[in-house]
């Protein structure tokens, strides 16, 4: 009677027991031949279309393979790190990069914060309004941008809509994406408006996902909105907060459409990216540039996203 | 070991060896790249299926012709598939890489050297036809490093465009030279109710299409054959004058709302083409008021101390390297640039002919704009045909940019222009 209660109160540490008996093993290899048979489509899919270009791309970072080799993509030499110097040496690059990470460091907060605002906002609603009004902010992000591209364009334009209501108020506004200074504000305000949706559907689930007698509980207690707020619905966002910055960040890192479609990295380059400087070395031929262009991009986010966990998880 | 470490071991060598695969299996071959296979021959009658890739805009004209070929020659057929012209790259690219394609790819006169460095045409064969028929500046544009990969089929080219009415209120003709075109630019802009004078590309526009006819225009070029020359007088020169334009004010900066129509930008360097889009919105009623068919004037550029020559494009057809019906395809392409059939392409579809005497036609010589083209093309200058120009043509863009802005003086712009040419080179 007694063991009995023991194995059913840990059942997986007597499966995992090592060579207790032979069918035992016989049966735990069956169970992962049978695994791996369930795994096998999405492990060779991913591996021919997502592991190998992967690799080889990585590989093909290291050579000197440009569009003249697509035909004998072997016959080429090797260039160790060349490519990678080449990349952090040219000015353009750099620009690219300077330009990415403030678009970053001011997009990704801006577009957090205000997805956060909105969705406690929304849940606050009643059902019916929650459902109007998410349907709206959400409406951006399944736009295409090139439509999208064309009304901000006319509503940036030095007489457009933007310009004619700051005028209206006595501002005389500049000619946003023609003017150095104020092309970068002007993509990042339409980046956030365009990624907000995403991010407050994400919060929106995990606000509803706060059991509600922890709230309960604290209100017995006598706690303000606020310290809810603060203490509990912040507290317990934490995951869902990191999930959201880390996607964020991600997609603001590769900041591509919208100086692609609006301005192509001018007026004087103050609004090229780095993805846009690699898409001109694919289009110019220059693929292992590119490559090492991509791996570049790759590091800067992979680190974004290592601070990003260390951060959160102290606070959780 | 145990077997988990054997696992490891295996996943990493695994993984190391997909990556170094491509760089463990390197090193040149000491065969040049493109242009090594031999030239091919022309059929004597064509049979088979013969697959055209064209541009846009351009697979109507084909299948008429097409059909007309295949009339004389009953055992072939063709089949047109049109690509958009910002894909053609793209498509030639995956199709050489594949070693899967059509038989004939169509390119627009500033691609073709690109899809040439690829290794994707094959070498024109003897007889197909005598280039000294054809614009040079044409026959530049198909010709790779050591031979010519494509045929030239039309041409096109771009004049100067002013308000006719306007001009003349001021008392001013159609401008000849650099001066009076600068002279007329700022007697309209400075005009009561004026705005801009010449419209050019803007920076982002890629300028180099109006600066290297400038460069021309001042008796330079921005190559000598063996390497990239933007460092020379003539080029500063060039700049010098684009630069003008801007400095006055005479030509937008930025997105603007003035037209040609609306009067505030009066003077515009275009094709053709725009004749047509102009006809429309006077037809359609869309016009502003007082812009008639009397407004729009055309004539060639204004001259520089050199020449007038204006930028040449055009449409080039080749013959794909891995095509496997490669002899009646030529047959093909011979046929298509006989006076008959350049002749008839301009009646199909407006095409300017790249053979210089089917120019010499009816339908052209009565159209006033295609006179006008007529009397352009033998001054024309060649979009520089090497595999790297559209990363030049970037560089030339960042930097006419910076000396529109006043950032750096044309000699500067000049100088740095040249440094990073030499370092991208022809891309050969």
């Amino acid at each position: 009677m007694t063991s009995t209660t023991i194995e059913r109160r840990t059942p997986p540490a007597t499966s995992r027991r090592p060579g207790k008996s032979v069918s035992l093993a016989a049966r735990r290899r069956r169970t992962a031949v049978v695994a791996w048979l369930f795994a096998a489509p999405f492990v060779l899919s991913f591996g021919v279309f997502g592991l190998v270009p992967l690799l080889s791309s990585f590989g093909m970072a290291f050579t000197d393979l440009r569009v003249n080799d697509i035909r004998t993509p072997f016959a080429v030499d090797f260039v160790g790190l060349g490519n990678f110097a080449e990349v952090l040496s040219d000015t353009t690059f750099l620009r690219a990069l300077r330009n990415t990470l403030g678009f970053v460091v001011v997009g990704v907060p801006l577009s957090l914060f205000s997805a956060l605002v909105l969705a406690v906002m929304l849940n606050a609603l009643g059902r019916r309004a929650a459902t109007f009004f998410r349907v709206g902010y959400y409406t951006p992000v399944v736009t295409t941008i090139v439509a999208v591209a064309v009304v901000w364009r006319i509503m940036y334009q030095p007489n457009g809509l933007i310009n004619s209501l700051l005028a209206d108020i006595g501002i005389d506004g500049p000619n946003w994406l023609g003017d150095t200074r104020t092309a970068l504000p002007a993509l990042t305000l339409m980046a956030v408006w365009r990624s907000i949706g995403s991010s407050m559907v994400i919060f929106l689930a995990g606000l509803q996902a706060i059991p509600s007698d922890v709230k309960e509980a604290a209100m017995m207690d006598g706690a303000s909105t606020v310290q809810r707020f603060f203490r509990i619905t912040i507290p317990m966002m934490m995951p869902t907060i990191l999930l959201n910055a880390i996607l964020t960040t991600t997609g603001f890192m590769q900041f591509f459409d919208e100086p692609f479609v609006m301005t192509n990295g001018g007026p004087l380059q103050s609004t090229t990216s780095i993805a846009l400087y690699v898409f001109n070395q694919f289009q110019w031929g220059n693929y292992s540039v590119g490559a090492a262009g991509a791996y570049v991009l790759f590091a800067i986010i992979s680190i974004f996203a290592i601070i990003q966990f260390r951060f959160f998880r102290q606070r959780t | 070991m145990t077997r988990r470490t054997v696992r490891r071991a295996l996943v990493a060598a695994t993984v190391t060896t997909l990556a170094l695969a491509p760089v463990a299996a390197c090193g040149r071959s000491d065969d040049a790249g493109g242009g090594s296979a031999e030239a091919g021959s022309v059929a004597e009658e064509a049979t088979g299926e013969i697959e055209i890739w064209a541009a846009a805009g351009n697979g109507d004209a084909l299948r008429t012709l097409g059909e007309q070929f295949t009339e004389d020659n009953p055992e072939a057929s063709i089949k047109v598939t049109e690509v958009p012209w910002g894909e053609i790259i793209t498509m030639n690219q995956t199709a050489v890489a594949s070693g899967t394609g059509p038989d004939i790819v169509m390119t627009g006169a500033d691609q073709t050297a690109s899809v040439i460095a690829m290794g994707g045409l094959a070498p024109v064969p003897e007889g197909v036809y005598d280039e000294d028929d054809f614009y040079p500046a044409a026959v530049a544009s198909v010709t790779g490093e050591d031979a010519q990969y494509s045929v030239p089929w039309y041409v096109e080219t771009r004049f100067l465009f002013y308000r006719a009415d306007l001009a003349a209120e001021l008392g001013y003709d159609a401008p000849a030279t650099w001066d009076e075109l600068e002279e007329l630019s700022g007697a309209l802009a400075a005009r009561p109710g004026g705005e801009f004078g010449l419209s050019l590309p803007r920076p982002i526009e890629n300028p180099a299409q109006v600066i290297v006819p400038f460069v021309s225009q001042a008796g330079g070029a921005v190559s000598d054959g063996d390497s990239w020359t933007f460092d020379t007088p003539e080029f500063v020169e060039a700049l010098d004058f684009y630069k003008g334009f801007f400095d006055r004010g005479e030509a937008p900066l930025s997105e603007t709302e003035a037209t040609f129509e609306n009067g505030g930008s009066p003077l515009l360097i275009s094709g053709p083409w725009m004749v047509g889009t102009y006809q429309d919105l006077i037809d359609t009623g869309a016009a502003p008021e007082g812009f008639t068919e009397d407004s729009i004037g055309y004539v060639p550029l204004p001259a520089g101390s050199a020449n007038n020559d204006s930028y040449i494009g055009g449409g080039n057809l080749g013959v794909f390297a891995s095509s496997d019906n490669q002899d009646s395809s030529w047959l093909f392409l011979q046929w298509l640039l006989e006076d008959a059939q350049q002749k008839t392409l301009f009646d199909l579809a407006g095409s300017f002919p790249s053979r210089v005497e089917s120019a010499d036609y009816a339908p052209i010589d009565d159209s006033p704009v295609m006179s006008v083209l007529k009397e352009q093309m033998p001054n024309t200058v060649e979009t520089p045909s090497y595999p790297s120009w559209s990363q030049i043509a970037e560089q030339i863009g960042i930097y006419a940019e910076r000396v529109a802005h006043g950032e750096v003086t044309s000699e500067e712009a000049a100088k740095a222009i040249q440094d990073q040419a030499d370092q991208i080179g022809f891309g050969w």
